[in-house]
């Protein structure tokens, strides 16, 4: 569903990424894992067009991403680190939003509810602006946003981070889900213990290179640690 | 199409949820009433100006048709200063014509050039001089003086309300963190920039609409369905244009501070750095002869006619030896020889005042050519000519009145050297004035071009900020 083939992006006297080769099929999560500048977040982007590819390419569904961004765009969900959204709508009228935008301007009110309970936002929470939630709830309604969008890829940018425990866990419930229902996830994360919990794959990434993929069913969480760290000082 | 329609409404959803939607309102409706007020009082007092040459001058000649009776019938005799059977009497001062420029329906939306240019000009036999009350050119670029009136407001102050309302178009969304999710969508950032300007345009554009439209109706003596059309053509044109501007400094993709700042220097460029440039430049290269050095050489001509008054005599009855009275030259009387130097000192200062016309007529040009550099110019331009106070208006009254003048003269000129008198029905006979105003197509040539330039400027605003927007290559307004 989502693959990268010698995907690179070079910026000016520097390489962001370099040759990355991964593939994310239906119903598995792949984590990558990686310092602050590994290209975790280059390779996100460049799966979203937000940047382009310096060589190679990254595929959606077999679709080149710079070849025709709105036709994979429809089939992507995006979760940013933060999710930010309209600080004057409420979370139903922000989903109703990037539905609309997203092509599904049907959805009645009972089924945006729906998503939004799904997400694991209250209800007594829909109808309030966002202005006021937490980063956890905004969280919720981004991964609402992904659901009403029915997509079938989904890309997702440290979305743990900062989240407490326990909306942690429920979160990783929710990847769970989506997992089940066929959806290709690709997520970058600091989180080594979500990763092994998570993870259909793990990649590691160090200075735009992608060193090493690993299973972690048939790892420990100390071994995933001890291999990362290996990774970060050679 | 139903996401580009779903954006625009969350646009002015947005906008509403904003504090700035209601200051431009209010703004505008203040402004608008206020500014219609000034110009529908500039054009009353106008009005006034005019009704009451006429009525003075249709008093004045009922006193002089009864005064001629008088004459006629032998009842009175007054000295030939005062006797207005003399033709040199009824053409200069007793019978003088009033040149009068009514004002228009569409006034009230730009004062323009109509307070430095009077609107009554008195018709002698000397002369009829439009200019002779105004010291130097006045043109419209000189707008920080202006009065306060709707050219103004639209022309000033309402590309800050439209860059108030779109310094952050694209900035915000990043500010926010929204951008990210919503370029995640499957719409692309050209319709996307498109229907958030298309939102802050409709907005700003109904509003202003709205607010002149509501004020000419209330304040300004009602509304003139087609010349509002174009009025309000002018408006979505200019304010589509500094629209435009801002998506362009948006898509270079500096942070919002950023962009007012850029936008602001913009805004002072096109309104007030060219404009200023534009009028400074004309008085340098075309200079005017000060009015001071031509009343100077006025005054030397009519000593010099004055000390050659029978030469200048003799030579005009050369010329029509069919006028001469009886007797020699030396017998004509003071009258014909003060019209006769008259005429003289007219004609010789002919090709001075011609120099002096050239020269303002040369500035006009170079406006005229530099006024392309600034879609403020001309938008000022156009909203003056639709209101029938521009230079285009102002020149057509000055032509007029030269002809009508001419036509005077000729009239009295021979009676004045057939040392005629009037008689009473003679009145009848004299020219009258009658303001040949511009026709629908005279204001619309006017303006088009203006409107067509701001049109440009604008598409290429937009084309600009859309040609940035292409896919392909990073793009510094990205999430």
């Amino acid at each position: 569903m989502l693959k990268a083939e010698n995907l690179s992006k070079r910026y000016e006297g520097s390489t962001a990424l370099s040759d990355l080769n991964l593939e994310v099929n239906p119903g598995e999560i792949y984590c990558l894992l990686g310092a602050n500048g590994a290209g975790k977040s280059t390779t996100i982007r460049l799966f979203l067009n937000f940047i382009q590819p310096s060589s190679g390419r990254a595929t959606v569904d077999g679709v080149d991403v710079t070849k025709a961004p709105l036709e994979t765009k429809k089939v992507l969900a995006y979760i940013p680190e933060q999710v930010m959204l309209y600080p004057h709508l409420s979370a139903l009228e922000n989903l109703e939003y990037f539905a609309a935008l997203a092509g599904h301007e049907h959805y009645s009110r009972k089924e945006l509810e729906a998503f939004l309970l799904r997400s694991g936002l209250q209800a007594d929470a829909h109808a309030q602006r966002v202005s006021t939630y937490s980063k956890g709830m905004r969280q919720k309604v981004g991964i609402a946003i992904a659901l009403a969008k029915r997509a079938r890829a989904l890309l997702l940018d440290e979305p743990t981070s900062g989240l407490d425990p326990e909306a942690s866990n429920e979160f990783s419930g929710l990847l769970q889900q989506l997992r089940g229902d066929g959806v290709a996830i690709l997520m970058a994360t600091h989180d080594l213990f979500r990763a092994k919990e998570l993870g259909s794959r793990v990649g590691i990434m160090r200075r735009g290179l992608l060193r090493a993929e690993l299973d972690p069913s048939t790892l420990g969480h100390a071994d995933l640690e001890r291999i990362y760290l290996d990774h970060m000082h050679d | 199409m139903a996401p580009m329609r779903r954006i625009l409404t969350h646009e002015v959803r947005g906008l509403f949820a904003d504090r700035i939607v209601w200051i431009s309102a209010v703004a505008v409706v203040l402004l608008s009433g206020y500014a219609v007020h000034v110009g529908a009082r500039a054009t009353e007092a106008h009005r006034g100006q005019v009704a009451t040459a006429v009525a003075e001058e249709a008093e004045r000649y009922i006193l002089l048709r009864a005064a001629m009776e008088e004459v006629h019938a032998g009842n009175a005799s007054p000295s030939a200063f005062q006797d207005p059977t003399r033709p040199y009497v009824a053409g200069r001062g007793r019978g003088q014509r009033y040149a009068v420029l009514p004002p228009t329906s569409f006034q009230a939306s730009a004062v323009g050039q109509s307070d430095l240019f009077p609107p009554v000009v008195p018709v002698l036999l000397d002369g009829a001089d439009p200019r002779s009350t105004r010291e130097e050119i006045e043109n419209p670029v000189h707008l920080l003086s202006g009065p306060l009136d709707l050219a103004f407001v639209v022309t000033f102050l309402l590309p800050l309300l439209a860059l108030a309302l779109s310094f952050d178009l694209l900035s915000r969304e990043r500010e926010q963190g929204t951008l990210g999710l919503l370029l995640s969508q499957p719409i692309s950032a050209r319709r996307l920039t498109l229907a958030k300007l298309a939102a802050r345009w409709g907005l700003l554009f109904l509003l202003t609409a709205g607010a002149g439209g509501l004020a000419f109706v209330l304040l300004g003596g009602g509304l003139t369905p087609d010349r509002f059309f174009l009025w309000a053509a002018i408006v979505g044109g200019y304010l589509a244009f500094w629209m435009g501007l801002a998506a362009v400094v948006n898509v270079t993709g500096r942070d919002s501070s950023r962009n007012a700042v850029a936008l602001a220097f913009l805004w002072l460029v096109f309104v007030v750095l060219i404009p200023a440039g534009v009028q400074i430049t004309a008085a340098l290269v075309h200079p005017v002869p000060s009015r001071a050095e031509l009343v100077a050489l006025e005054r030397e001509e009519v000593r010099q006619v004055q000390e050659q008054a029978s030469a200048v005599l003799a030579q005009y009855f050369d010329d029509h030896p069919e006028l001469l009275p009886e007797g020699s030259v030396d017998a004509v009387d003071f009258q014909t020889r003060a019209f006769a130097v008259n005429q003289e000192v007219r004609s010789r200062l002919a090709p001075v005042r011609a120099r002096y016309r050239e020269r303002l007529e040369a500035q006009r040009e170079w406006i005229q050519t530099f006024r392309w550099l600034s879609p403020t110019i001309l938008t000022y331009e156009a909203l003056v000519e639709l209101a029938g106070t521009g230079d285009g208006r102002m020149e057509r009254f000055e032509g007029e009145i030269e002809a009508f003048h001419a036509e005077w003269v000729a009239f009295f000129e021979p009676l004045i050297y057939g040392n005629r008198r009037l008689a009473p029905e003679d009145l009848d006979r004299l020219p009258s004035w009658r303001f040949d105003e511009e026709g629908d197509r005279e204001v619309w040539a006017a303006v088009l071009p203006g409107l067509l330039g701001l049109l440009l400027f604008a598409g290429g605003a937009l084309g600009s900020a859309l040609g940035l927007l292409r896919d392909g290559g990073d793009r510094r307004w990205t999430p």
